[in-house]
Parts: structure tokens; C-alpha cells; sequence
């Protein structure tokens, strides 16, 4: 008898991805009502002191970034950082570039523990500087150092050049060598995140009892999350991407549950 | 605490994306907007809906506006930069619908440049 295949998560989410990737590159193109930045949660953060001091949207940013920023804080309470291990096409290009950097080469990250979790802490300044210059100025004046922008519009009018263009090679380099670096250090939207992140209310559990500490889990987390050392991965950078869960060998050890 | 199963969240993510893009509606906001007050409340007005290539963002949408304004029978405009949406009232006694085309579309001198510019707004539809 044929063995019956087992439904596997993450080829769900990868599909999830390229998906997403695929109606912003339609939308890139000029097909749809609104063009592929109106899609960005963080345009919603960015429109927020507009709205309240002119009760206007702040330059090119418009209903569909507010609406996406609510479902992007209903998501986070809901699921954690579900929205950047599934729907981010940033995370999906940088997951994938340090998937084949790690077949290469072997190693997932280069960096040492504690230099990464500094590292980390960059975000909020970054997150911090873009509002503040937002705010100050009305424009988005940062287009040219965001590789959202900058891929989906080809290095379009707001790109900075050969900086821009270096930026985005230099992004894409560390990719394969550390593990996401954009999401971990630089994403604002991943900082203001982080706000809501640790009251998710579905989370993966690791039933102790039966763990045999095989450490396949912390080996397939995107975000290096130790997850063999938790009870309940309450991390603030967990996207729930399940790449534990799928891989672990020990039925039930390791579950997503709610509350 | 409920245990989930592995589809749970692909559903509750496609759930959250359809409410979300459904709802984009709700916070629907002209990116400028003016209003004639001698004509705004005349009885008699006709309104065009164009999507006009250029209106890009807050300063395309006020430049937009400055073009049409003060050409006579302009009641009111709304612009939407994301969707490049353009609302116009008029006096259909003061201007007619292809007068504001080809004010819309008309080429604008770039007093620093010293050069007419082409193509700023199209009527796209």
C-alpha cells in the first residue's frame, strides 16, 4: 500500500509567498486600481501623524496603507509576526537567499550570538529616524533606501542611483551569509511590530516530555530562535513560519496552540 | 489553551487579507481637495470621475488642483493619489468637460527650467 503523503506547512507558506510576490509584480506593472506600494503595512504607520495633525494621507500614501496596517496589528495579536514569515516579500527573498547560502556553504549565520542580538537593536533607531523624517517633512523620503520600493518599482523615480543599487547588492550578499539581516536589523515595520508581538496569542509549544533535544528546530528557524530551550516560544521575532514544527521528528513535541 | 492544526493559520491569514483589502473603503480620503464656495452649493452642477496620470501623491494632487481652479465653472475637486482618482463639479453653464481636459492636460511652464513641460496629467479614463 502506497504510503500516504504527509501535508507539509511550508510549502503552503512558500506558495503563500510567491503568490504575494506575484500580485505586487502585477500590481508593479501597472495593472491594478493602486500600485504596489499602497499594499505596504508600514505606509499606515508613516500616514498616522498626517492623519491626525491635516487629516490628510502624507504624500503617495493613501486607504489601502491604513487598512493594511489594522489588519497587519490585528494579524500580530492574532499570530505574531505571521505577516512577515508569509506575506513579506522581503523576508521570502531573504529566507531564500540564505537557504541557498547555507546549501553552499554549510553554515546558516556567521555572526556570534551576542553581536546579533546587538545588532537587533538597530531597528528601533532605524524605525525611529524614518517616522521622525516622515513626520517632519511630509514626503517619503526614504523610498531610496527601501528594498520593498526599490525592487518592486526597478529602481524606479525615488531611487538613489548606484547607492541604491549598492545597498540592494549589499543586502543581497549578507543574505546568504546571515540570516535575514534586513528583517532582524533594519525593518521598521518589524520594530513597530515588536510593540504587539510578545501578546500574540498563538504560539508553538514544545512538550518537554517527549523532546529528545535533537536541536532540528533551532536549526530551521529563520530567526535563530532557540526553540529546543523554550516551553513556549514567546519571542518577539517568531513569525510562525512552522519550519520547526515541520521538522521535528517527535509527533506533537512541538505544536502551535492558541492562548 | 486550544491546539491548532497546521492549515489554521494559512485560513487565518487569507481571512485577514480578504477583510483587509475589503475594507480599504472605509478609509477613503482625498489626498487634496478644493472647493469654489460661490458655486459649491449651485443646484445645477455636473461631476466628472477621470483617473488622471500624474496625481501621484499629495503635491501632484495640489499642483492638479492650482491647474484648474481658477479657470471658471470648477465647483469643487477631490483627488485620490493612490488611485489616481479625480473628482470634478462644475457649472455646466460656465465650463464643459473638454475645457478641463485640455486645462488638465494642457503643457506647464517650468518658470526655473524656462521650458514647457508636456504631459504632467493625462486622462487616462
Amino acid at each position: 500500500m502506497a504510503k500516504k503523503k504527509k501535508f507539509r506547512v511550508t510549502y503552503l507558506r512558500y506558495a503563500f509567498q510567491i503568490a504575494i510576490i506575484a500580485i505586487l509584480v502585477y500590481l508593479a506593472l501597472g495593472y491594478g486600481e493602486r500600485t504596489f506600494e499602497a499594499y505596504c503595512p508600514f505606509g499606515g504607520v508613516e500616514a498616522l501623524y498626517g492623519l491626525f495633525t491635516t487629516k490628510n494621507y502624507t504624500c503617495a500614501l493613501g486607504e489601502a496603507n491604513m487598512a493594511m496596517f489594522l489588519g497587519l496589528i490585528a494579524l500580530v495579536v492574532l499570530s505574531k509576526k505571521s505577516f512577515c514569515g508569509w506575506i513579506c516579500p522581503i523576508g521570502a527573498v531573504s529566507e531564500t537567499a540564505n537557504r541557498l547560502g547555507f546549501r553552499m556553504r554549510g553554515k546558516k549565520h556567521w555572526l556570534p550570538p551576542k553581536v546579533d542580538k546587538a545588532l537587533r537593536l538597530l531597528r528601533y533607531p532605524v524605525m525611529i529616524i524614518i517616522l521622525y523624517y516622515t513626520y517632519k517633512i511630509g514626503d517619503l523620503i526614504f523610498r531610496g533606501y527601501d528594498p520593498f520600493y526599490l525592487i518592486f518599482s526597478g529602481f524606479g523615480d525615488y531611487a538613489l542611483g548606484i547607492w541604491s543599487i549598492l545597498l540592494m547588492l549589499f543586502l543581497l550578499a549578507i543574505s546568504f551569509i546571515i540570516s535575514m539581516p534586513f528583517c532582524r536589523y533594519f525593518c521598521p515595520l518589524g520594530a513597530f511590530q515588536d510593540l504587539l508581538s510578545w501578546m500574540g496569542i498563538s504560539r508553538i509549544y514544545r512538550n518537554k516530555e517527549t523532546c529528545i533535544d535533537c536541536d532540528l528546530c533551532d536549526k530551521a528557524c529563520p530567526q535563530l530562535i532557540e526553540v529546543s530551550q523554550k516551553d513556549k516560544v514567546k519571542h518577539i521575532d517568531c513569525t510562525n513560519c512552522l519550519e520547526c514544527v515541520e521538522v521535528c521528528p517527535v509527533k506533537n513535541c512541538l505544536e502551535m496552540r492558541m492562548f | 489553551m486550544i491546539k491548532l492544526p497546521k492549515w489554521a493559520l494559512p485560513i487565518l491569514l487569507i481571512v485577514v487579507l480578504v477583510l483587509t483589502v475589503n475594507s480599504t473603503g472605509l478609509f477613503a480620503l482625498p489626498s487634496a481637495e478644493y472647493a469654489n464656495p460661490e458655486l459649491v452649493n449651485n443646484g445645477n452642477l455636473k461631476s466628472l470621475e477621470w483617473k488622471v496620470k500624474g496625481v501621484k501623491c499629495r503635491g501632484t494632487s495640489q499642483f492638479f488642483i492650482s491647474r484648474i481652479k481658477d479657470s471658471g465653472g470648477i465647483a469643487s475637486i477631490e483627488t485620490y493619489a493612490s488611485t489616481k482618482k479625480c473628482l470634478i463639479k462644475y457649472d455646466p453653464s460656465l465650463t464643459d468637460p473638454e475645457r478641463i481636459k485640455q486645462l488638465i492636460e494642457a503643457p506647464y511652464f517650468h518658470p526655473e527650467s524656462r521650458q514647457w513641460i508636456e504631459g504632467i496629467f493625462t486622462v487616462v479614463d
